[in-house]
């Protein structure tokens, strides 16, 4: 390896100083009153429930009941309803289908305490799927002490005429029309009598079409408007089609929606945790305090112990803890961003410690060939080809650690689950993202301490060691002449 | 020719390899002894339960200058189990703990833990809540986390993170038998395996004595320490294979060895000060904010550390010496019987 050219430590550490500014602090554009992030900074991290306070649940079907795979996707879209309309938006919500399994989590909205059991209770409840002749501009639903409930129109006061239930609908699926290959809604109602009732759902769904010809019939999920399509003929034969310029996509959506409101298993909470968010703040602050003061001892240590190299392993470490942080914000806004967990950050913070072992391992084989004798120049290519497989080696093992533990608690559907399916498939998801936050940031400080602690501080060592001023050995790690001296004189005496 | 300088001090670490073994023997013993009579505990994640923890304060009904302020917040953990057997019909293991907040006050915590094969339901909260409430006027409570888990999903996550652990090893065992192929062969990989197995007990047995309950936590510092413990072992090796080379075939086993980890100890040394440093302020932190979460995940990776450098530098190599002298011997041995066999044949 010829030595680096002396501008190449300030490319490279210029565009490390500008990869942590830019990923601690972001970059926006101020566009009149809208603000827009083109990099995401520290201040744009999702953070994990035990940091920013919410709720970790499990629903599930009642124990003995077995779900098909069509009912849990459906009861994952209520989910998603109604999470959306209660003005959740930043939720994680995935369906186990192996397991009949829905894991949610979602932080407190407005920093506040809530109620647990309320919100577990208004996430669980059975959805209410009802087609309501006209359109109201909201509805409201209120219980009986019999069972029975009413619904009332909130913008008039009066009430709803409920035409068909979610009980009457056998099925509900996206599909094409026959005439133009329009993307449509196909319903199927029910040609029997739901229980205690004398009207199946197609002779309801009739007289309802016929009550309605040509006008509207809305269609709720709860008190949320899904759809409110037009009656253009009445239908008898108990088989309809909602059309309405629907994408594709959209067809589905409604379709999963209806079908929810037919569910079939009453939505049970298996497990749940929860975690408010005064109790989070405070341990984000502790956290990042940790940070600060572990990254500053270990900067100390590493300048006062191997100088040169330990001056260039501290940008580098600089750099591999921006890297971390622009990994998991999603640094430009197009891409996804990871959720940060307490654990997350502990696992920042060791892939610091455990990353200047790179740096260390370098910088002890540039000093012991220094102290045997060697040129400068020959040391530093002796230290960095001597000691990559020693780094390979530690990184290794730690990328094995950090994808199982990703694979093992992270939620389904990602690619470390799907690496690890041949062997936990018989096991179902567990809420524990706060370890696989620490899988991640594990794995991206360690592939991070490829990039910085083995090619940019080499980039860096040799091209400062072309500067005349910073060609003095002890800089690296050799004695000084004094010292030499002394121990030759020592030797000397010893063997006399 | 170049001129060596140091004549670099070593030290003598093979020449006390018993020692260092017996030491490690011996934490080892008093590890299980806590294990028998302290006994261990799964978490309720693993076997299904319930913890509920709230933060409590002084009512605002209370004046400043009410003498006996300080006496109301004095709660009392018999009575709280009372309050909890009375409301959810439940036993309950009771804590009560203070720690600093970042604002730099003091803040009182109480935790309630329930075990059980059923999960907690929400309402179940809201009606201790309230209990609590009508048996301590005086004071408010906040639930400020609470969890729940059923005990079949509990023992199924038990389930996976075992499997989980096992593939872990199964992953190191490969690799080692892999990496060890160029270094040093059976005898090396199956030390440095031992190694591991050092590090995985004495991060369990961290968990026994400080009484934390077996948790996600403790698989994630397992695997991570099996992941970080075996690196210095192989830098180590790497370095007697070199050496080898280098000291030709007159230098004993021990002298190798011995050559070997002081030639790597400021590597083995730095490195694990810098990872103590970093795992040490997290500890520290985590104490004084009572982070429970991180406590119990940085202390066991703390002790995961000290193990993994202790037993990269005197445990695997002063069982590898003491292997192969052992099998050297053996050889000699049967050498010298067929010899001498030969010799009686001859006659």
């Amino acid at each position: 390896m010829k030595r680096v050219g002396k501008p190449w430590f300030f490319v490279v550490a210029a565009l490390i100083f500008a990869l942590a500014y830019t990923s601690f602090f972001g970059v926006y554009e101020q566009n009149g009153d809208l603000q827009n992030t083109i990099i995401r900074g520290a201040k744009d991290i999702r953070w994990g429930t035990d940091i920013q306070g919410g709720v970790n649940v499990i629903f599930g079907p009642e124990k003995g009941i077995n779900a098909t795979d069509d009912q849990v996707e459906s009861a994952k879209s209520i989910l998603e309803i109604r999470l959306v309309s209660s003005g959740v938006t930043d939720y994680e919500l995935y369906a186990d289908k192996d397991n009949d399994r829905l894991l949610v989590s979602f932080p407190w909205k407005d920093n506040k305490s809530h109620d647990v059991a309320q919100t577990l209770k208004d996430l669980s409840q059975s959805a209410e799927l009802l087609f309501i002749g006209g359109q109201p501009g909201g509805i409201e639903i209120t219980y009986n002490e019999d069972g029975t409930k009413s619904v009332v129109n909130t913008s008039t006061g009066e009430a709803c005429d409920v035409v068909i239930e979610g009980k009457d609908v056998k099925k509900a699926a996206a599909g094409l029309s026959g005439d133009n290959n329009e993307i449509v809604v196909n319903l199927e109602l029910t040609d029997s009598p739901a229980e205690g009732e004398t009207q199946s759902g197609a002779e309801k769904f009739a007289a309802a079409t016929e009550k309605y010809l040509n006008q509207q019939i809305s269609i709720w999920m709860d008190d949320n408007l899904l759809s409110a399509p037009r009656v253009n003929s009445v239908i008898a034969n108990g088989s309809a089609q909602i059309s309405g310029s629907f994408t594709a996509e959209e067809a589905k959506k409604l379709a999963d929606n209806i079908n929810g409101g037919a569910l079939p298993f009453k939505l049970k909470t298996i497990d749940y945790s929860s975690v408010d968010p005064t109790l989070g703040s405070d341990a984000l602050a502790a956290m990042l305090l940790a940070g600060i003061i572990a990254f500053s001892l270990i900067c100390v240590f590493m300048i006062a112990y191997y100088r040169l190299p330990g001056f260039v392993a501290c940008i580098c470490l600089l750099g591999q803890v921006a890297g971390t942080i622009a990994a998991v914000s999603g640094y430009f806004a197009v891409f996804d961003s990871f959720t940060l967990t307490l654990p997350g950050i502990a696992g920042i913070i060791l892939s610091v410690g455990m990353g200047v072992d790179a740096n260390i391992i370098t910088a002890e084989r540039i000093r012991e060939e220094l102290r045997k004798g060697r040129t400068l120049d020959g040391a530093i290519k002796a230290g960095s080809a001597n000691s990559f497989s020693a780094i390979f080696d530690s990184n290794i093992t730690n990328i094995i650690v950090s994808v199982i533990l990703m694979g093992v608690f992270g939620p389904p559907d990602t690619v470390w689950s799907t690496l690890l399916y041949p062997f936990l498939w018989m096991f179902g998801t567990a809420t524990t993202g706060a370890i696989y936050s620490f899988g991640y940031t594990l794995l991206v400080g360690v592939i991070l301490n490829f990039i910085m602690g083995v090619a940019a501080s080499r980039i860096m060592i040799s091209s400062l060691s072309g500067f005349k001023f910073l060609r003095n050995r002890v800089l690296y790690g050799d004695l000084s002449e004094k010292k030499k001296q002394e121990l030759s004189a020592a030797k000397e005496a010893s063997v006399n | 020719m170049v001129k060596n300088y140091v004549e670099r001090k070593e030290f003598r670490f093979l020449e006390n390899r018993k020692k260092f073994l017996i030491a490690a023997l011996c934490v080892m013993c008093v590890g299980v002894l806590f294990n028998i009579f302290k006994g261990v505990r799964l978490d309720i994640k693993f076997t299904g339960g319930a913890m509920l923890k709230y933060s409590y304060s002084l009512d605002k009904t209370v004046s400043e200058s009410d003498v006996s302020a300080s006496d109301y917040l004095k709660l009392d953990k018999e009575k709280v189990a009372a309050i909890v057997k009375d409301a959810i019909q439940k036993a309950s293991h009771i804590t009560i703990a203070r720690s600093a907040t970042s604002e730099g006050g003091t803040k009182n915590t109480i935790t309630v833990a329930v075990s059980g094969k059923e999960s907690l339901t929400g309402d179940a909260s809201t009606k201790l809540a309230e209990k609590l409430t009508e048996s301590y006027p005086k004071v408010d409570f906040l639930l400020i986390e609470s969890n729940s888990v059923d005990a079949t999903t509990g023992g199924e996550f038990f389930a996976k993170c075992l499997v989980a652990v096992a593939l872990a090893a199964v992953f190191m065992i490969l690799y080692v038998a892999l990496r060890f192929k160029k270094i040093g062969g059976m005898s090396a990989g199956v030390t440095a395996i031992i190694a591991i197995v050092h590090d995985c007990l004495i991060v369990y047995f961290t968990f026994v004595v400080f009484g934390f309950s077996i948790d996600d936590n403790f698989i994630a510092v397992l695997l991570t320490i099996i992941g970080y413990s075996i690196n210095s072992t192989i830098i180590i090796y790497d370095r007697i294979r070199e050496n080898r080379g280098i000291m030709g075939d007159k230098a004993t086993y021990a002298e190798l060895a011995n050559r070997s980890l002081n030639e790597t100890l400021g590597r083995t040394v730095n490195t694990n000060l810098t990872l103590l440093a970093a795992v040490l302020t997290v500890v520290i932190v985590a104490y004084v904010y009572d982070i429970r979460s991180i406590i119990t995940f940085a202390v066991p990776m703390m002790a995961g550390v000290i193990a993994g450098t202790y037993s990269s530098m005197f445990i695997s190599n002063s069982l590898w010496v003491t292997w192969r002298e052992y099998r050297d011997a053996k050889l000699a041995e049967k050498k010298s019987a067929s010899f001498s066999k030969s010799k009686k044949a001859k006659k």
